[in-house]
């Protein structure tokens, strides 16, 4: 299956849905940046060939010397199209196809070696997404696997990874247990390792106490307040009221509300799943929460307040992606997605293009299809840091890393603070 | 061939513990026993292999079995707590104890692993040795759906007033169903946590509930030919549905309903009837050269046998 | 504490107007239908594109949610829960295949929303209400509140005194008690059974709306969530009592507002659950149930 289907367009508000345990991140919403196709193509090969810091001379050996023998890199890559993660899935694969299509017309990988993925889809079922991975893993002209993006999904998936010895990379995914061994990377910093970059806002507005309400069966919500919100309590010196898990079937949020105002914290913190966060913004606005008390969130939060816009007004997170943001990298990929798609970047799209970008790097630093050369030649990119949409990232085992910039949501759209 | 069955390894493995879990199901469904307690048990089985491998050390094998019994303990004292309870009242009540777990699986802290739950669960079961057990489990549910226990089993169902007038004694065959569909649901889970490695709460959720009746619904509540059926259509229709793409769960929520208005024997049923209609349609011209010979309730007698044993 | 009776109350009033006609269609016509929660999301679904479009008030959407949910109940009836219970042997039987075949229906519309919305949260922000808040005597109340209030409470009671006093109530009464006998007496029970179903699908499509007011945004996946629920509140009440969901939407709601309100709340979904089973063991009637008498 080759995939040359566009898939729709014209996505407004993306959303967690429940269920899920996604890393989520930020989408972009300015109109800003514009600029041409071909501008980004020759962009692109530039920036994939001076892509790393400390394995640049290597890689650009390899690309000197290496000759692959003409013909199409087939990698496969397990996706949620359809399903309640399809939301991100779709986005997912965007970017995955945007960078396909770069790599492929730039000519990257050499004289009539092209790249290509197979995509199948997991409909956001756990074990339909590990029975596809285990096929896959299982079959040798597979070179790398591009894994499920669901949590549960990766978790299966990767010990079968390491026990086939086949490469994956992982976007999204954000629970412990996916990123285990040799042959398991991620391109999605776990939203724990940058939360706390919210720090600064929380001194500038002088908050000392804060009460926490988040999803306890959301993998990455429950890691980001469970370590990463007493660990910056820790570093500020704030002190945690409350911290209180909720299912993410929870409806009606008045009665934790109604123990919060009982609290009467400076800042509130609210993590949890869907149009739960919708709901639980605008009943706490209701129970006249404003001004200048806070309202914290996360990355990924600002898919949730399309339905309720002004009274999500001042809430402030953390965030690892932005159509705005500084670096160069990232606007050169934003004006790519603009071109191709004509909606703003999101995350999904810049961490998978990303992520697409280092699979065909590594085919070429091997210079080989072979899994454990591509296996070695990706632990060799990935020890480094890289620059792409996601701007500068740098890899503990394996794992992405990125420092978060804080945004805040200005009643229509997120906009950068710092 | 087993290039094939390696390549699908998951998917037969898959098949197998979800045929086991329709068992579990089925067992007390014949006697007229609507349970969903068997997702409890496979929680339980589940949950129980993955703390024993990997908290304690237990090996694999023993852990499998210590989970499988505790889930049998578990679903012998269900069995006297819900004793008095019929029909879709007793479903409920199951569906509840289930759910039940589910919370605990969520709450249960460092021995649960929360929503994460327990992944790493590595041992040494492959799919031959589920389909050895799958096997063994065939072969004790046949002893079941044969002579005499299987006419009390099916009048229990059917008439369970008529049953005990009968002399069969009703509360008896219902109680001893729990410990043996207990002990199944739990080595379901128990398998299945060793073919994925992992056990999360969510994967032990109402959708299993929903999934592990439509499968005995759809193929046959009577036979574990149903069971198996059934386990194969759905497991394997993400695969066979692929052609359909975005529309996979509405051609799924269709044909459940077709199944439901249509074929209320399941897919088995369906079979059954069939072969029953086509050995009536083979015998007839020779009911007819004995109508003519003999009298009517003779013909009437021989046709019936005929069906039945064709 | 006055504020949190009263959300605890409001909480009360979406479980009745929920739970209403599931009870009514599973007490009288003895459909237990798992695709209500489908109609449920369904219905604001609709009304949700119809907003999107159109920037209606609440009266229109909420008319629009409730046609909807009449006509899609309507359908299921018609072509689905009629036949299966035209063809049952027996009612033992004829139960499984209606709960199985509501499962099937119940997943064609979540997987239409889904696939509309990529499983994104939806909501009324396209259309002209706005949610008022008025503070009287430092309680807070918003006008989406006090109208959650009155139609739960007065359609639920309203629902139970008809049910109880008029014709047609004792005819669905009878029913549920001897389906044989009743159509022996010159009940039409498709007919009724089918205007059962309008009613209850209606009533569905008004808690979609709602609900979605209330809440703000709901998700594809929402009317599951409270498919749950709502077992709890009929059994604990008592199948085929109306006054039995008021009482169990009450004990339910509240219990669960304590849960929160006490404990780190974690435990909240077992609240549902625990009481479930509970009422189970010890009165499977329900506390306002009589006992049952159609099965053995």
């Amino acid at each position: 299956m080759y995939r040359s289907k566009k898939h729709r367009l014209g996505v407004a508000a993306v959303g967690l849905s429940a269920v899920l345990t996604l890393a989520a991140c930020s989408s972009g919403d300015s109109e800003d940046t514009a600029a041409t196709a071909e501008a980004t193509e020759e962009v692109v090969v530039e920036e994939s060939a001076a892509e790393e810091d400390t394995t640049q001379e290597e890689a650009e050996a390899a690309e000197e010397t290496c000759v692959l023998p003409p013909g199409d890199i087939k990698v496969v890559s397990i996706d949620s199209m359809t399903g309640p993660a399809a939301f991100a899935g779709i986005l997912t694969e965007e970017g995955a196809d945007l960078a396909l299509k770069e790599i492929n017309a730039s000519g990257l990988l050499g004289d009539g070696v092209t790249m290509s993925i197979e995509l199948l889809d997991d409909g956001t079922s756990g074990d339909e997404a590990a029975a596809q991975f285990s096929k896959a893993a299982k079959d040798p002209d597979v070179p790398v696997i591009m894994g499920p993006i669901l949590s549960s999904a990766a978790v299966v998936t990767s010990p079968i990874a390491e026990k086939e010895q086949v490469p994956v990379i992982y976007t999204q995914a954000g629970s412990p247990g996916v990123v285990i061994g040799d042959y398991t990377f991620r391109y999605t910093p776990s939203m724990d390792t940058y939360w706390g970059s919210v720090g600064s806002y929380i001194e500038e507005k002088g908050i000392k106490t804060m009460s926490v309400l988040y999803a306890n069966d959301n993998a990455t919500l429950i890691n980001t307040a469970e370590n990463a919100v007493p660990a910056l309590a820790a570093d500020l010196g704030f002190e945690i009221l409350s911290s209180t898990g909720l299912p993410s079937s929870t409806q009606d949020f008045k009665a934790p509300i109604s123990k919060i105002l009982k609290e009467d914290p400076d800042a509130v913190a609210i993590m949890m799943v869907g149009a739960q966060n919708a709901t639980v913004i605008s009943q706490m606005r209701e129970s006249g929460w404003e001004s200048p008390k806070e309202l914290l969130g996360f990355a990924g939060i600002e898919n949730n307040l399309a339905d309720i816009g002004e009274a999500a007004k001042g809430l402030t997170w953390a965030s690892i992606f932005h159509v705005d943001s500084p670096s160069e990298s990232t606007q050169k990929f934003v004006a790519a997605v603009k071109a191709e798609y004509g909606v703003d970047a999101a995350n999904y799209h810049a961490e998978r293009y990303d992520a697409t970008y280092l699979v065909a790097n590594s085919i070429l630093a091997a210079c080989s299809t072979d899994r454990q050369a591509i296996r070695d030649a990706m632990a060799d990119l990935t020890n480094g840091s890289i620059s792409g949409a996601l701007g500068d990232v740098s890899f503990e085992n394996q794992d992405a890393r990125v420092s978060g910039f804080v945004v805040q949501w200005d009643g229509e759209k997120m906009v950068v603070l710092k | 061939m087993m290039g094939w069955i390696d390549q699908n390894e998951f998917l037969i493995g898959s098949t197998l513990t979800v045929f086991l879990l329709a068992i579990s199901i089925q067992i007390p469904l014949r006697l007229g026993v609507i349970s969903f307690a068997s997702i409890g048990y496979y929680a339980i089985g589940g949950y129980g292999t993955a703390i024993l491998m990997t908290q304690h050390g237990v090996s694999t094998w023993t852990s499998v079995v210590v989970a499988s019994v505790a889930a049998a303990v578990v679903a012998t004292l269900l069995g006297f707590i819900i004793a008095r309870l019929n029909g879709l009242y007793l479903a409920m009540a199951t569906v509840s104890f289930s759910l039940l777990l589910s919370a605990v699986a969520v709450n249960g802290g460092s021995i649960t692993g929360g929503a994460i739950g327990i992944f790493g669960v590595i041992g040494g079961i492959t799919i031959w040795h589920t389909a050895a057990i799958a096997v063994v489990i065939i072969i004790f549910v046949t002893f079941t759906e044969r002579g005499k226990l299987s006419r009390r089993i099916d009048a229990t169902r059917v008439d369970s007033q008529l049953a005990s007038a009968m002399g069969i004694n009703v509360t008896a065959y219902r109680r001893l169903s729990f410990p043996i569909s207990g002990f199944i649901g739990g080595l379901a889970g128990a398998l299945a946590v060793n073919l994925k490695t992992a056990i999360a709460p969510e994967s032990v959720n109402f959708t299993l509930v929903v999934l592990a009746l439509t499968i005995i619904i759809i193929g046959g509540q009577a036979s574990w030919v149903g069971a198996l059926a059934g386990s194969l259509f759905f497991v394997w229709l993400p695969e066979i549905l692929v052609f359909v793409g975005e529309w996979e769960e509405v051609v799924y929520g269709t044909l459940v309903v077709f199944a439901a208005v249509l074929i209320p024997g399941g897919v088995v049923g369906l079979f059954n009837d069939w072969r029953h209609r086509r050995s009536v349609a083979r015998e007839r011209p020779k009911v007819a050269l004995l109508e003519a010979a003999a009298g009517e309730s003779d013909a009437e007698l021989t046709q019936s046998r005929s069906g039945k044993d064709g | 504490m006055v504020q949190d009776l009263l959300n605890a109350t409001t909480l009360a009033s979406i479980y009745i107007l929920f739970a209403l006609g599931m009870s009514l269609v599973w007490g009288t016509i003895g459909i237990l239908n798992f695709a209500h929660g489908s109609i449920f999301m369904f219905s604001a679904f609709v009304a949700y594109l119809v907003v999107q479009q159109i920037p209606l008030g609440m009266p229109a959407v909420v008319a629009i949610a409730m046609v909807s949910g009449a006509l899609i109940a309507v359908a299921m009836q018609y072509l689905v829960f009629q036949p299966i219970m035209k063809k049952a042997k027996n009612p033992h039987a004829g139960e499984l295949q209606l709960v199985i075949g509501g499962i099937g229906l119940s997943a064609i519309p979540i997987s239409f929303a889904q696939r509309s919305t990529l499983s994104n949260p939806f909501g009324f922000s396209g259309g002209s209400f706005e949610t008022q808040v008025y503070t009287i005597g430092g309680v807070i109340i918003t006008n989406v509140m006090i109208i959650i209030l009155i139609a739960g409470l007065g359609l639920g009671v309203g629902t139970a005194l008809w049910i109880r006093n008029s014709k047609k109530g004792l005819a669905l009464r009878a029913l549920g008690v001897d389906p044989e006998v009743s159509a022996m007496m010159g009940i039409d029970r498709p007919k009724l059974a089918l205007a059962t179903m309008l009613y209850s699908g209606a009533l569905a499509g008004l808690a979609g709306a709602l609900l979605t007011y209330y809440f703000n945004s709901i998700t594809s996946e929402s009317g599951d969530t409270l498919l749950l629920k709502a077992f709890a509140v009929i059994i604990l009440g008592g199948v085929g009592s109306i006054f039995g969901v008021i009482l169990g939407s009450f004990i339910l709601a509240f219990a669960e507002f304590g849960v929160l309100l006490y404990t780190d709340g974690s435990w909240v979904t077992a609240v549902s659950f625990g009481l479930l089973f509970l009422i189970l063991i010890i009165r499977p009637q329900g506390i306002l149930g009589k006992k049952e008498v159609r099965r053995t």
